[in-house]
């Protein structure tokens, strides 16, 4: 390469570099909602850029000398089991191996808490399994009141659910999708399948008798 | 380095040093970064205040508390920015200052460590499903909850 | 050249620029917020007016830390000016935590005490709408006048805001009602059936899903600004769905609800494609 070319590719990517160097406070793409197509889709996020350190995850401020206090998930997060979104930790998981011990009172580290073992299936139209919801996993870090009765009635064919809800936030959605594994996961949730014909219930002793109305 | 059999010269060596340690320090900027799930941004106040918003991580709480503490206990709603917070409040121990007041968590002089949301990020739960489809739509700071 | 360059783009690299927040402007911050709570919040004004010993001997010495800081900052010493301004932070948070006003957290036990009335009647209810699953003869766990006596007194408690009290009766209904659902559900599975008792019930599931599927689009677009997809996939779905849409009201109408589902189920399949164009995958 000529000195003089070579002069010009360094400038003009000293320029680019400079220009890509001065970062700004913008609403980058997840702000706008236009991330597009393969953004919901968990598989698109490699694995070298999940659970970034606060420095370098996009709404920490790196010029903060509080962000460089702040632990990096992963450090917190090597030893949990894996989940393939989310937080990528099987919260669950971890809380029944005993590899977190969170606090049930804010104050009592014994307090133990209520666990309420039903499950609730709930048949659905078409192919897809059946929604098997437990009571135990949720009675495990939620309050009774924190459900019941804002977000469902505790009372069969009160609570209309569709998947469009759940995405946009409502029902299931208030947590999962925000704070807890969103929904990308069918099988997480969709876990029992139909046996032969549609919409046979599997246990017809447990089932409870039909009431009026759809779901 | 020797490049197409021309010696290339000391200077001309750090530069493309200098070049290559500054394109992988901008990457970051130049690929978009993804924030811990599930962490909430609050910027009901702050902008106008002139403080960083403050960026409250869910996975590091729910490591040492269950969701019942603070949203049956303490009364926090399901909602970023749907909580009445100011720092007087915490002050008072209502809040985030039922634990940050230097007894179960730190104290509140440590301004920067919750403080440290980029300026003008606007109030969101990061990484959220209904943000990835629909974008940020936060409650207005006087709505009611 | 290249020299130069180089070390030009190391300065502008190094300064990173963006919203630089000096260290002075942190200063006053924190100074702004003891100022703030010395002079102009309710819970200095109550500790200064009761009078509790200890906490006023906090809050002055609050304010001396408060003058110090004042002091070493016009001194230029902005470090010494931190260390007392964090002092000052602290012995106003100890103050303010032993002297805490019930009266502030009111809001709070009323909110519980809400939640908790609310809750204990709806399963009260859940509990009495399953006792059909005991034997004839058989008493369950749970006694439900006591439940009603209970919400009863708390509500009467609660009119004359004793929240307090109203919550510690709640409290135990609650727990009471919660162990005698358990006790008579067992650990089974409730299965609920989506079997619909009219054909019209299942038509009005559909319309509803239907509706749902059209809010979230409604959402996506208005909300989202430009999507990447092209408007000449989506129209012709939105509009055949439209269509169907309105089919099957007709044929709802004239009581053919067999068909009025059967078309509104494939009304729904259009939206569900528009959905997946924008890149929601919903099952079809």
């Amino acid at each position: 390469m000529q000195t003089g070319s070579r002069i010009g590719v360094v400038t003009s990517i000293f320029i680019f570099l400079t220009v890509m160097a001065l970062p700004t406070v913008s609403l980058n793409a997840e702000e706008k909602g236009t991330a597009g197509v393969n953004t919901f889709n968990r598989l698109m996020r490699p694995k070298s850029e999940r659970n970034q350190p606060p420095a370098q995850d996009g709404i920490h401020d790196p010029a903060c000398e509080g962000t460089n206090l702040l632990l990096p998930p992963k450090e917190a997060f090597k030893s949990m089991p894996e989940l393939q979104s989310g937080n990528y930790v099987d919260w669950v998981q971890a809380l029944n191996k005993k590899l977190i011990q969170p606090r049930y009172d804010r104050k009592n580290p014994n307090e133990e808490p209520v666990i309420f073992e039903l499950d609730i299936v709930r048949e659905v139209k078409g192919t897809m399994p059946d929604v098997v919801y437990p009571h135990d996993r949720h009675t495990q870090w939620l309050d009774c009141s924190n459900c019941h009765p804002d977000i469902f009635i505790p009372e069969k064919g009160k609570n209309v659910i569709s998947m469009a809800q759940i995405l946009m936030g409502q029902k299931c959605g208030v947590c999962h999708g925000k704070v807890a594994f969103p929904v990308s996961e069918c099988r997480k949730c969709h876990s029992k399948k139909k046996d032969g014909k549609d919409s046979k219930p599997a246990a017809p002793a447990a089932a409870e008798a039909p009431k009026k109305g759809a779901k | 380095m020797i490049e197409k059999g021309v010696l290339i010269g000391l200077w001309q060596k750090r530069a493309w040093v200098v070049m290559m340690v500054a394109l992988l320090a901008t990457l970051e900027v130049v690929s978009p970064a993804m924030a811990e799930y599930g962490d909430v941004v609050i910027n009901n106040q702050s902008d106008k205040a002139g403080m960083r918003p403050p960026v409250f991580p869910h996975w590091f709480h729910r490591i040492r508390f269950r969701c019942k503490v603070c949203h049956a206990d303490l009364g926090f709603k399901f909602q970023a920015g749907g909580n009445q917070i100011n720092m007087l409040k915490i002050i008072d121990g209502e809040f985030c200052g039922a634990c940050h007041n230097g007894e179960i968590a730190w104290s509140v002089e440590n301004c920067d460590v919750c403080h440290s949301g980029k300026p003008g990020t606007p109030t969101q739960v990061h990484g959220s499903t209904v943000q990835k489809l629909i974008g940020t739509t936060a409650p207005k700071p006087d709505q009611k909850p | 050249m290249i020299r130069i360059f180089a070390v030009l783009y190391l300065v502008l690299v190094l300064l990173a620029p963006s919203l630089v927040w000096a260290q002075s402007q942190a200063i006053q911050r924190k100074a702004a917020l003891v100022d703030q709570f010395l002079k102009d919040s309710d819970t200095s004004r109550r500790i200064s007016a009761k009078g509790d010993p200890a906490a006023l001997t906090l809050l002055e010495q609050a304010k001396q830390a408060r003058e110090e800081a004042r002091q070493a900052i016009a001194a230029g010493d902005e470090k010494k000016g931190i260390e007392w301004l964090d002092k000052a932070l602290k012995l106003v948070a100890t103050a303010s935590r032993n002297s805490i006003d019930p009266a502030s957290r009111v809001w709070l036990v009323r909110s519980r005490f809400e939640d908790l009335g609310v809750s204990v009647a709806n399963f009260k209810d859940a509990y009495a709408r399953h006792l059909k699953r005991l034997k004839p003869g058989e008493q369950g766990p749970l006694d439900l006048k006591e439940v009603e006596t209970a919400l009863k007194e708390s509500a009467a408690l609660g009119k004359e805001k004793k929240f307090v009290e109203a919550n510690k009766i709640l409290e135990t209904a609650h727990d009471r009602v919660v162990t005698g659902l358990k006790t008579l559900l067992g650990s089974t599975a409730l299965v609920y059936e989506l079997k619909f008792d009219t054909p019209k019930d299942e038509y009005d599931y559909e319309v509803r899903r239907g509706e749902s599927y059209e809010a979230m689009i409604r959402m996506m677009f208005n909300e989202a600004g430009t999507r990447q997809v092209d408007d000449k996939q989506i129209q012709p779905l939105m509009d055949k769905s439209l269509e169907l849409n309105k089919l099957a009201s007709q044929q709802a109408a004239a009581g053919q609800f067999k068909d009025a589902i059967k078309t509104q189920e494939d009304a729904n399949k259009s939206l569900g494609q528009v959905l997946r164009f924008l890149g929601v995958q919903i099952p079809l």
